[in-house]
């Protein structure tokens, strides 16, 4: 009851005009700013920040928070038609995304993520309403321990990546291991492998290498074939998903929702994460794992579901911890401040009537988002009867502003055209990008994690068994591995027994 | 196709260009926007703060201050930036001494302290010193002691490392004489830290204020002390470490300065916008709201406080062994 107040004077604040307006405004910029590879929210965040400051609070949010949620929602539409993702979480839409798209169902792939993102933002934010202080909790338990469960159990996620080999898939994860070695050591402040450039203090950008690993490479390969592309010979054939299509993805969606939003809650456990993992899911669970890979429906419903959850989920510390889980939620908090409120354990009871107007507004948000998407399927659709020599130069040059774009850096145009290579020889190779860019991301949390963990334990590793989360994660860890080798081994003993 | 292209680019620019030198006729300096290099990411302190000042500064200046981020490379890729622009005015740097003062200190940053002359000193960011509020140290004698008898038991939680707050961690124990360092878990960010502490995985931290206010407001936190010569507005309660007997200050001065070899008179003129625009009450209202006192210093007073500190940190990184071998 006391909630059902809270929500009903939540949507009279976010129903006023003035507010539906900015709603609007920041659902349409984000989609704009997802849609465009490199530009993320964070930085779009950041630019509108100054001229919020003579709109009141409520408002400032939820134009701002509009951009976020709203960028989550347009980050799958380049992945599925050109093979570029838009932001970080949506690398992993590629794998299946593009693959719909060349077999003429850009359309459904594009219309179940815009579905998938409604879903998983709008049930996240009951789930945002309804345990934003138990989860506040379960956010506070996760110690640099548990980070390195949680990151041994997403590497472990490696198995599932892959659509051909193991060996392979192990192989490019090292790959993007070592890459993701270049930068600071930040125990010592000592500088490794960036063979002297200021540019490689932070490590190689994640934007820049993604885009040339999969845009890049991809553009590059369509070179090779004289012929056009099969994306055009193929006929698209509908616009909307079909009611199979529907009974796959749904109850994909409603696990992403569930991955994303406990992935989104923890601080530094973030989209990309939870997208990765809600792929790796669906192809455990699928009765056809085979199909993943060459466009399998789940493979864009689960993970575009989960980056638009663990988006929501991330605002459960923000506004209950006053802590920020990444970059963007960190410049929403410093607009909290900028004008006048202040996060903290205590907002939701002290600023009730701003965390409540905040909610409804995502509802309204979320609804105009998939307004505003559905419509734009058929003109994103249109984009792949482009001809490929107009199409190709295109793509190329917004791949470059893209990377120019995230920090204002000519380096990283350098970095996206070296990945572009790199990429190219890796296919070229039976090798593929989702295990690199996953390791590269996992790959200097685990290291951080397990070497913070050891310093708080005084260098014992039963710190790992004595905290229930981290232990849990590893047993996890372990049990995939095993269940992972046993028809590896069968298979062995099988031909053995053939042999004699 | 290119024919067209470059034509029409070489129209624009000698429409620009004529636009650019009609105004130059008219005025002097600022006859163009000014660029205020922001060397970190968006939304921290540095943004927020330079953007307050940028949105007062059409009425003091004449001209707009455009502030650009150029993160990177902790924060040293804007600052070698600007002390390689045009020292004409045009090009300014928002900066702070962890990257014009520790920085170079440490290694080669691709720049020195003398590439660089201060316009003014708008703010500065005070380092605390907390713990979780339910435990037992009630000041920071009772943290010091319980880290001079227990070196092995208790764990120090920081952020960039090697940086200012190591440095003033150094600093402190040396002062109360603490030989064996406690080990020291470095986290990416203030919210790993403060969460770190909160779940008693690290025992303190020292932390600009602005990073832990909201649990120091939820009485989360416990603040010790306030590395700093004055106390705080916002905590008036604590007192300072100097209070307590330990000669150290630590703070993150947020200046704006520009290249080596900037005219004279522009350096004048904007030194004087700059000291009327913290003095703006939409300003002075802004920055209350961030709470960020404005703690403005001329350019010679800053100057010399400047070269009092680089001095201090020189002694302290030489001391110590901290700079980084090639």
């Amino acid at each position: 009851m006391d909630l059902l107040q809270h929500l009903a004077s939540g949507f009279q604040v976010s129903l006023l005009p003035i507010n539906l307006l900015y709603c609007f405004l920041g659902v349409l910029l984000g989609t704009l700013i997802g849609v465009l590879p490199g530009i993320g929210p964070t930085a779009a965040i950041a630019l509108l920040l100054p001229i919020t400051f003579h709109v009141p609070a409520v408002s400032t949010i939820i134009l701002l928070a509009g951009i976020y949620y709203g960028a989550m929602y347009g980050g799958s539409t380049t992945s599925i038609l050109v093979n570029i993702p838009g932001e970080a979480a949506s690398v992993v839409t590629c794998i299946d995304g593009y693959q719909m798209a060349r077999q003429g169902r850009a359309g459904p792939a594009l219309g179940i993520s815009a579905f998938g993102s409604f879903i998983g933002g709008t049930l996240a934010l009951v789930g945002l309403m309804f345990a934003a202080p138990a989860m506040a909790r379960f956010a506070r338990e996760f110690g640099a321990p548990e980070y390195t469960g949680l990151v041994c159990l997403g590497l472990s996620l490696l198995i599932y990546l892959g659509g051909g080999s193991i060996i392979k898939s192990l192989i490019s994860a090292l790959i993007g291991l070592a890459l993701s070695f270049v930068g600071q050591d930040m125990f010592t402040g000592q500088d490794r492998f960036t063979l002297g450039m200021r540019e490689l203090k932070d490590g190689i950008g994640l934007v820049p290498m993604f885009m040339g690993l999969f845009g890049i490479s991809e553009v590059l390969i369509n070179l090779e074939k004289t012929i056009a592309r099969e994306v055009f010979a193929t006929k698209i054939r509908q616009l909307l998903p079909s009611r199979e299509d529907w009974g796959r993805a749904f109850p994909a969606m409603l696990r992403g929702t569930g991955i994303g939003f406990l992935l989104g809650v923890i601080p530094g456990g973030s989209a990309v994460i939870a997208s990765f993992a809600s792929y790796a899911l669906e192809k455990k669970l699928s009765s056809q794992p085979e199909r993943f890979g060459s466009g399998a429906i789940e493979g864009v419903a689960g993970p575009e579901t989960a980056n638009n959850a663990a988006a929501t989920g991330a605002f459960i510390p923000l506004f209950a911890l006053g802590i920020p889980s990444n970059a963007t939620t960190a410049i929403l908090l410093g607009a909290l401040m900028l004008h006048g409120v202040r996060p903290g354990p205590m907002l939701m009871e002290q600023q009730a009537g701003l965390f409540w107007g905040i909610v409804a507004s995502m509802y309204v948000g979320n609804v105009i988002l998939l307004i505003l998407n559905l419509p734009l399927i058929g003109l994103w659709v249109k984009i792949l009867k482009v001809p490929y020599k107009t199409l190709f130069p295109l793509i190329l040059l917004f791949c470059v502003i893209g990377a120019y774009s995230v920090e204002g850096s000519v380096f990283d145009v350098g970095v996206m055209l070296a990945f572009g290579v790199v990429g190219y020889v890796l296919r070229k190779m039976g090798f593929e990008g989702a295990p690199l860019v996953l390791a590269f991301i996992l790959g200097p949390m685990l290291e951080n994690s397990l070497r913070q963990s050891l310093i708080i334990s005084h260098g014992s590793f039963l710190i790992f068994v004595q905290r229930p989360i981290a232990a849990a994660c590893l047993l996890a860890t372990v049990i995939l591995f095993l269940t992972a080798l046993v028809p590896f081994v069968r298979r062995k003993r099988e031909l053995l027994a053939d042999e004699a | 196709m290119r024919i067209t292209t470059s034509t029409l680019a070489a129209a624009m620019s000698i429409f620009v260009g004529a636009l650019i030198s009609v105004s130059a006729w008219s005025d002097e300096y600022p006859s163009r926007p000014v660029s205020l290099v922001i060397p970190y990411g968006a939304g921290g302190a540095f943004d927020i703060t330079a953007r307050l000042l940028a949105s007062v500064s059409q009425k003091h200046l004449g001209q707009q201050l455009v502030p650009t981020l150029k993160p990177g490379g902790g924060a040293t890729i804007g600052t070698a930036f600007v002390a390689r622009a045009k020292p004409d005015g045009y090009t300014l740097v928002y900066a702070a001494n962890s990257s014009l003062t520790v920085a170079p200190l440490l290694e080669d940053p691709g720049y020195t302290k003398d590439d660089f002359i201060p316009i003014a000193k708008i703010t500065h960011l005070t380092y605390v010193i907390a713990v979780r509020a339910d435990k037992p140290w009630k000041t920071l004698n009772d943290l010091l002691v319980h880290i001079r008898n227990n070196p092995k038991n208790v764990v120090f939680g920081a952020t960039g490392i090697p940086g200012l707050s190591t440095i003033g961690h150094s600093i402190l124990l040396k002062t109360a004489g603490i030989a064996t360092a406690p080990p020291m878990v470095p986290f990416k960010g203030v919210g790993e830290q403060v969460l770190s502490v909160l779940k008693g995985d690290t025992d303190y931290m020292i932390q600009i204020y602005l990073g832990v206010l909201p649990q120091i407001r939820a009485k989360e936190l416990r603040v010790l002390a306030v590395l700093d010569d004055a106390r705080s507005p916002l905590m008036p309660e604590v007192p300072t470490a100097k209070e307590l007997g330990f000669n150290i200050a630590l703070n993150m001065w947020l200046s704006v300065l520009a290249p080596k070899g900037t005219p004279e008179p522009v350096l004048d003129k904007l030194s004087v916008a700059v000291a009327k625009m913290v003095k703006d009450p939409a300003f002075v209202e802004a920055m209350a709201k961030v709470d960020s006192p404005i703690l403005y210093q001329d350019r010679r007073t800053f100057q010399a406080f400047w070269n009092e500190e680089y001095k201090a940190y020189a002694n302290l990184i030489e001391q110590e062994g901290l700079r980084k071998k090639k």
